[in-house]
């Protein structure tokens, strides 16, 4: 067996031009199929990345029920507690914390009496905590003028007037720009009117009309003043970093707030439509990397057929000397393997070149996508042992195939045969 | 010189028969596969646009200004007559149908929600949207102004069945209130949250008379009779239509998500492209440099019988264009019974959803025309180019070397 | 003055029509000045608010909060198809959009269509006498109603069942059934009092059929009828100096 490796290695460097060709399409292969396979899972994971991270984070906090049924009375408790369950696990990058309440909001009339605000809307008021939405989402990149919301009275007195942000489209029904005062009358959870003033801090714009038509946005601080909620929360959106981590953060998670009775869902399931809607590219792009795979075998099929249906003489030559026709097929299996395995080695090193820099570069699209507020420029290759071992296993596995049945023919054949083919 | 050439390098394709076939019949199939891969994709983005588009909200809408951001219904579309008689005579125009949407509450005896009231004119809407078809219980308007129609979540969380009373009360236009009765007479299932949970459907009449809005419309939708149309004729909609206090849109500004998910699938397209030619490519390259330095003997023979150097490269070059030729022969076959076979059979992901909308239906692959050739002619290009590295090669040989080191 | 009491001595059951009016009769009046109490329990929490209320005709209203004490001075004004509230809080009055109104009035079980009361049973719904309602004892002493709303009468539910003291003609529950015979609320009315020269029911529940939904319950501690009221009652003004005219 030693002897027919290294024969079969020897005779890939006498015929050094054909096996470097050969050696050249099956890296080419590779190369190729390994950057698609990285590229594809990039932009995908980079999707959902950007997706999620641009508001409702991989894994989201709820009380039990929340997500089917989102009542004001519906709280998680001990904000405090949660924080520092959450700070437990590592593997968490960001959370912020949200409080939604709905509420009118109004604003004066131009010209109106003072005291009097007749331009009114319904509203879902959503408590958020400046610093950690903004080191979770990066929010105030969705500032359009004005400023983002900073601490005020009101976040520790009940009738000092707060800070709020308005989305675009309610701004525009409500006729405010920044420094407008507006007027805030809800219910808080113990049935109590909660009230208060505004000062319209800023504008924010997300992409999402309908939502920035009936969104607008105080401090968590205040939110929970207002609504009687004291340290209770609804909301809490977990940013991971990266995909991968979502899983193995959500058992963590669920281990480190065990005691306490919280709905932990990832965005899997809490964006469920948009889950669903990558399927559908999944899919496709999954039949397309399969055809990318079938290509690269293609090639393989092509060189290594021709290598081996071109050797018949050579092969009559060993037979007429007395090779049996098990050493034969041997022999050129081993030298396909060796030639595969030399390809997957040199492509494995190129490919990884290729996949760096397409990890840190990107690709840079000519026009800006702008998907759910944020924007993307970028479509980066995300490096992983698939963009490996998906191409080897082919190139190995075609090339073997490929050369074991003429091999057999060609060990089969009566040397006199081919032979005669001078 | 250049007929015998051409008959020569077409006799030496043919002669090694075994190796043409092998060669042209992968590369046929690497642009087999890129075909379909194109089409593939064509069909993806077809089914997004359409599933977006033709469900509910039209190629294109028109409103009266300041309507879709705020939602006031003291914002109609300004002359409505003379916008749909426009419309009527439009070629690009396949379809539309004008509604009116307001806010309002809907009450059942059990429990009570704000949801969108939205009135459809029922001798038009069947020609733009599918709620006609996603109708699951029940059935459409008949024009009985009474009917309701509500999605299957609104009907389940406000427990209301066919034939149920259903009470809707909206703030009219002219200041004051109604309520009038309803029957729910179909429940329809669209997958999509905003319109199965959040809204209620009634005849156009109801509507107007509720609202006071005799004769207006707050949105016209627009199908055009071309899908793909609406990008191409996005500015003339505009300036046709979105005139005189109305404002005209097409769909990629309405729903940018979905734009933006369609523009992500072409740039995926493309990239896949291009690493298909680059496999393609590398197998063509073999190729052809096997089959020169098998034949360098030949070479030898005809270089020292005195042929020149340009006629060789001349000869390789036309063998590897016969190559593409029969390559994209057998790869356009191929394809196009592949593709044929899935754009009536249909490639189905099984049950899923698509941004709120059921993807139960299957994805038909379908040809680009104004894209599709280029794909064989770039294969014939690039395989006839890959002949000039070996041709220049073989034209250049040393006679004696090449005799000699073949034997 | 209210007659039919009158009547019912010389006659021994009213006429439904007759009766139907009547009802309509007992609590409507050109313009009306009244305390009162309301409770309303929910699932989360309980609260109980005092108020005075001034009517005048059928779509003008302006209620008071008295207590408690972190809701004192509260108002709200509706003429019409207008709601303004005022609230000291914030020392602000605002517009409740149209598309609020239609929900409950104050957080109670109330809505905003039952305070303006537009409907009315003579004109809105057909009556029958029932021989025992539809569920539990005929009681003796009581008459019983079985009210179906007007093909244009724009409600949810298909049939009122009223219990009827014989004697004082006064309403003592009406039960509200959809099509599909489930009960959706039942309001009860008891503590019978001489107010503003009517002797009626003092104390309204409003329960809806889900017992878990909670109740409503109103209590008026004192009313006066058609007393004239000043129509400066119903302006922004007066939301605003804390119902001082």
């Amino acid at each position: 067996m030693g002897g027919t490796v290294k024969l079969a290695w020897r005779n890939i460097f006498r015929q050094r031009r054909r096996s470097a060709l050969t050696v050249l399409s099956m890296t080419g292969g590779f190369v190729l199929s390994s950057i698609a396979i990285g590229w594809m899972n990039g932009s995908y994971d980079n999707m959902i990345l950007f997706f999620t991270n641009s508001r409702t984070g991989q894994i989201q906090l709820h009380a039990p029920g929340y997500s089917d049924d989102p009542s004001i009375y519906l709280y998680m408790d001990d904000l405090a507690g949660i924080a520092r369950e959450l700070n437990s696990v590592p593997s968490i990058e960001n959370w912020t914390p949200r409080v939604y309440a709905g509420a009118l909001l109004a604003s004066r009339d131009q010209g109106g009496e003072p005291g009097v605000f007749s331009n009114s809307a319904g509203v879902m008021v959503t408590g958020i905590d400046p610093e950690l939405e903004e080191m979770a989402t990066g929010f105030s990149s969705t500032l359009v003028s004005g400023e983002m919301l900073g601490t005020t009275a009101a976040d520790s007195m009940l009738f000092a007037p707060g800070s709020i942000l308005l989305g675009q489209e309610l701004a525009l029904l409500l006729d405010a720009s920044p420094g407008d005062s507006l007027v805030l009358m809800s219910q808080a959870v113990d049935g109590a009117s909660a009230g208060r003033r505004y000062e319209v801090s800023g504008i924010v714009s997300t992409g999402n009309t309908e939502l920035d038509r009936s969104t607008a946005y105080i401090t968590l601080a205040d939110a929970q003043l207002l609504f009687g909620l004291g340290d209770a929360v609804h909301e809490i959106a977990v940013m991971t970093g990266s995909l991968d981590l979502v899983e193995g953060t959500l058992e963590d998670l669920r281990t480190a707030t065990s005691r306490r009775d919280v709905s932990l869902e990832p965005w899997q399931v809490f964006a469920r439509e948009f889950y669903n809607g990558m399927k559908a590219d999944e899919t496709s792009l999954r039949i397309t990397i399969g055809i990318i795979l079938a290509m690269a075998g293609l090639g393989v099929l092509n060189t290594i057929l021709m290598m081996v249906l071109e050797r018949r003489r050579e092969f009559g030559v060993m037979k007429a000397l007395g090779a049996g026709p098990g050493r034969i097929v041997t022999l050129i299996v081993t030298e396909a393997v060796q030639l595969a395995l030399v390809s997957i080695a040199a492509g494995g090193i190129l490919a990884t070149l290729g996949l760096l820099y397409l990890s840190r570069h990107g690709m840079v699209l000519e026009q800006p996508l702008d998907y759910g507020g944020f924007t993307f420029s970028e479509m980066v290759a995300a490096i992983s042992p698939e963009c490996y071992w998906l191409p080897a296993v082919c190139i190995l596995f075609t090339a073997v195939l490929v050369s074991l049945l003429p091999a057999v023919r060609a060990s089969r054949t009566d040397p006199a045969r081919s032979l005669r083919t001078v | 010189m250049l007929r015998r050439m051409i008959v020569i390098s077409w006799r030496a394709i043919l002669k090694n028969r075994r190796r043409t076939v092998i060669t042209s019949t992968a590369i046929g199939i690497g642009l087999a596969s890129l075909l379909f891969t194109d089409a593939l994709f064509a069909g993806l983005i077809n089914f997004m646009v359409n599933t977006a588009t033709e469900t509910w909200m039209g190629h294109a809408q028109i409103h009266g200004d300041g309507f879709r951001e705020t939602g006031r219904i003291a914002l109609t579309i300004n002359d409505p007559a003379g916008v749909m008689d426009k419309l009527e005579g439009d070629t690009l125009v396949r379809g539309f149908t004008g509604r009116l949407i307001a806010p309002a509450t809907l009450e059942s005896s059990m429990e009570l929600r704000p949801i969108t009231l939205t009135g459809v004119d029922h001798t038009t809407d069947p020609d733009v949207t599918s709620l006609s078809a996603s109708i699951a219980e029940g059935g459409y308007f008949t024009g009985d102004s009474t009917e309701l129609i509500i999605g299957e979540k609104l009907a389940e969380d406000m427990e209301l069945q066919l034939g149920d009373i259903a009470v809707l009360t909206a703030a009219a236009a002219d200041g004051g209130f109604s309520s009038s009765l309803f029957i729910v007479a179909g429940i329809c299932s669209f997958n999509s949250e905003k319109l199965d949970r959040y809204s209620a459907f009634v005849n156009i009449e109801a509507a107007e008379d509720m609202l006071a809005l005799d004769g207006e419309y707050h949105e016209i939708a627009v199908l055009f009779a071309d899908p793909q149309a609406a990008e191409a004729h996005g500015e003339r909609f505009r300036r046709m239509y979105g005139v005189e206090g109305n404002t005209a849109e097409i769909w990629p500004v309405l729903q940018p998500q979905i734009h933006s998910m369609v523009q992500m699938v072409d740039v995926s397209v493309t990239v896949m492209a291009a690493i298909l030619f680059g496999l393609v490519l590398f197998g063509i390259v073999n190729s052809l440099f096997m089959s020169v330095y098998e034949r360098m003997y030949e070479f030898g023979v005809m270089k020292a019988l005195g042929t020149r150097t340009a006629v060789i490269s001349g000869l390789i070059l036309l063998e590897a264009f016969w190559l593409g030729l029969t390559a994209i022969v057998i790869g356009s076959v191929i394809g196009w019974a592949v593709v044929s076979y899935f754009g009536a059979a249909g490639l189905s992901f099984g049950e899923m959803e698509f941004t709120g909308l059921a993807l139960n239906r299957p994805i038909y692959p379908v040809f680009e025309a104004g894209r599709i050739w280029i794909y064989p002619l770039i294969t014939l290009v690039f395989t006839t180019l890959a002949g000039v590295y070996p041709g220049v090669h073989a034209g250049r040989l040393n006679p004696s070397e090449a005799i000699r080191r073949s034997l | 003055m209210n007659l039919f009491p009158l009547v019912i001595l010389l006659v021994s059951q009213p006429s439904v029509d007759d009766l139907l009016q009547h009802l309509d009769e007992l609590y409507r009046s050109e313009d009306s000045h009244s305390m009162m109490t309301m409770e309303v329990v929910t699932q989360h929490w309980e609260r109980t608010l005092e108020m005075e209320a001034w009517s005048s005709g059928e779509d003008k209203t302006f209620i008071l909060v008295h207590s408690p004490a972190r809701e004192a001075g509260s108002a709200t004004l509706r003429i019409g198809t207008e709601m303004w509230n005022y609230s000291p809080a914030t020392n602000s009055t605002v517009r409740i959009p149209p598309s609020m109104m239609t929900g409950s009035w104050m957080g109670s079980h109330l809505t905003n269509n039952d305070i303006v009361k537009e409907i009315t049973y003579s004109e809105d719904y057909t009556g029958e006498y029932l021989d025992t309602p539809s569920s539990g004892e005929a009681e003796d002493g009581m008459l019983y109603l079985a009210l179906y709303p007007e093909p244009s009468t724009a409600v949810v539910w298909s049939r009122i069942e009223c219990a009827v003291n014989r004697e004082t003609l006064l309403p003592q529950w009406e039960r509200y059934y959809d099509a599909r015979d489930r009960l959706i609320k039942t309001i009860t009315f008891s503590e019978v009092r001489e107010m503003g020269g009517r002797t009626i029911p003092s104390v309204m529940r409003i329960q809806p059929g889900d017992e878990e939904e909670g109740s409503t319950t109103v209590t008026w501690e004192e009313a006066i009828f058609d007393a004239g009221v000043s129509e400066d009652v119903f302006s922004l003004a007066n939301l605003q100096s804390g119902g001082g005219m």
